[in-house]
């Protein structure tokens, strides 16, 4: 008896800045920082399936969408942090990628990129992929705003000597 | 000794898939008596910083022009795209390495002009034949590195083999854009049948893929499109090369034509002991330092073209 063979894909949903009139800043953690935000409410599980389902049909069709939708899941996402799994047949892993790629929006809600990072043969190690690359991410922008966390602190120390000259002198 | 050779044979492939080119942002001007508004700039600083966040590291700015087109007499009019003043400050930043395209319109070749001029100004120089003259001149004696065609309209005439592999032989690369793809239905349509039709004629050699991002909606990371370019018929190692390892011959290419002896020897400028010409920042004639490479002849990528020359 052959096993069920699937497929695991790691996406995340990127929000590229709109405003053309608005110049913003050119560093590596605040272009980071402008392209990942948290998803509005109305993106949610079904809308997305929805719009997974609505793209393959759009461009492959009813065989296509029939042969894609067989096994497909959306097994994990959070608003908070825009990024999600999908679960697919091995087959029919680059259609449902291709359809990820097509899409220009999730519901009502335009201005997107749907951006497939990884796929996978186990949802265990697309975990620790995403976990891996997220604190690659956030150590970027943490080097990046160094300089301001610790002139925070320059601030903060400076502020306590202050006050502990100002006991002494008391 | 083989584990060594190994071991070296993965570092290379290692730095080789580092790379990931993108040779076709649009530049918003298209001739040279355009003026360029602030916004449109502002508008290309964005896309580039969505490819950069998608991973692209080499990204070449597109400025499409007619081949008919009275070219300006002065030198320094030839390239509005102004990289280091406009883009330097996102170089620097970032790491992205950027570099700048010119794409000719070539609808009938008796009015066209000489590129000898043009080819210095730009690092890569593009054709887009849109007659099938136009076809004819740019797969014969055109001096250019790069085919592309308007993936959104009809193909100027049917591709055949011969002109087309003879063209790819030649060392002129063919090039997809899929931003075509993204935009609206009747271009995804025909989007589909030339990419098939290209793919069909080049026999599945020389094929580079470029974004033609008019905004940062339109960019996508390497997973996505390689898909895509897959299912139309693209085996997949084919895929990924398109974007990395072909692309960055591309920017070699042209980035020799002007500054080498016979696409070999290289002087001036860069770092004294980065030998990469592809990677290094500063660009060959910055004369700060002088440089001399010699260009390795990497079988792998010279590939059929090695095979063929042998006795």
């Amino acid at each position: 008896m052959v096993r069920l063979k699937s497929r695991y894909i790691l996406f995340e949903i990127l929000y590229p800045p709109a405003d053309i009139s608005v110049e913003e800043s050119l560093s590596k953690g605040d272009i980071l920082l402008s392209h990942h935000r948290a998803s509005p409410a109305e993106v949610s599980i079904k809308a997305i399936i929805q719009e997974i389902r609505r793209s393959l049909s759009l461009n492959l069709g009813d065989y296509g969408s029939a042969k894609c939708s067989s096994l497909l899941q959306l097994k994990y996402f959070s608003n908070r942090t825009s990024t999600g799994i999908i679960r697919c047949h091995r087959e029919d892993c680059d259609l449902v990628i291709m359809a990820l790629m097509l899409m220009s929006k999730i519901g009502d809600v335009g201005g997107l990129i749907v951006n497939p990072v990884k796929v996978s043969g186990t949802i265990k190690k697309i975990e620790q992929f995403a976990i891996r690359r997220n604190s690659k991410i956030l150590n970027l922008i943490k080097c990046d705003n160094e300089f301001l966390i610790n002139d925070f602190k320059k601030l903060e120390n400076e502020n306590e000597n202050e006050n502990e000259n100002q006991n002494d002198t008391d | 000794m083989c584990k060594l050779k190994r071991y070296q044979r993965q570092r290379l492939r290692a730095k080789r898939i580092r790379m990931l080119v993108d040779l076709n942002v649009p530049w918003p001007q298209n001739s040279y008596a355009d003026k360029v508004t602030p916004q449109a700039i502002n508008n290309l600083t964005k896309t580039l910083t969505t490819l950069h966040t998608l991973g692209y590291t080499h990204i070449a700015i597109n400025f499409t022009v007619n081949h008919s087109e009275k070219f300006p007499n002065d030198a320094k009019m030839l390239n509005p795209i102004d990289i280091k003043t406009r883009f330097g400050e996102l170089m620097a930043q970032t790491g992205l390495k950027l570099y700048s395209r010119i794409t000719l319109i070539i609808d009938d070749p008796s009015k066209g002009q000489s590129l000898s001029k043009i080819s210095q100004a730009f690092d890569i120089v593009a054709a887009l034949p849109i007659s099938e003259k136009g076809l004819t001149l740019s797969t014969t004696n055109l001096d250019i590195d790069l085919l592309t065609f308007q993936y959104g309209s009809r193909l100027p005439t049917f591709l055949k083999h011969k002109s087309i592999c003879s063209c790819v032989n030649r060392g002129v690369k063919l090039e997809i854009v899929y931003g075509y793809a993204l935009r609206d239905v009747q271009a995804r349509r025909q989007f589909v049948s030339n990419v098939r039709s290209v793919i069909r004629s080049s026999r599945f050699r020389g094929i580079v893929i470029g974004s033609g991002a008019m905004s940062p909606l339109e960019c996508r990371n390497i997973l996505g499109v390689t898909s895509l370019i897959k299912n139309l018929g693209l085996p997949s190692d084919k895929c990924s090369k398109a974007m990395g390892d072909l692309a960055s011959l591309v920017l070699l290419n042209g980035r020799l034509r002007n500054k080498s002896h016979k696409q070999t020897i290289v002087a001036g400028g860069g770092d004294e002991d980065d030998n990469d010409v592809v990677n290094d920042v500063q660009g060959i004639d910055d004369t700060r330092t002088i440089k001399v490479v010699k260009r390795t002849m990497d079988p792998e990528q010279l590939g059929h073209a090695a095979k063929r020359r042998k006795p």
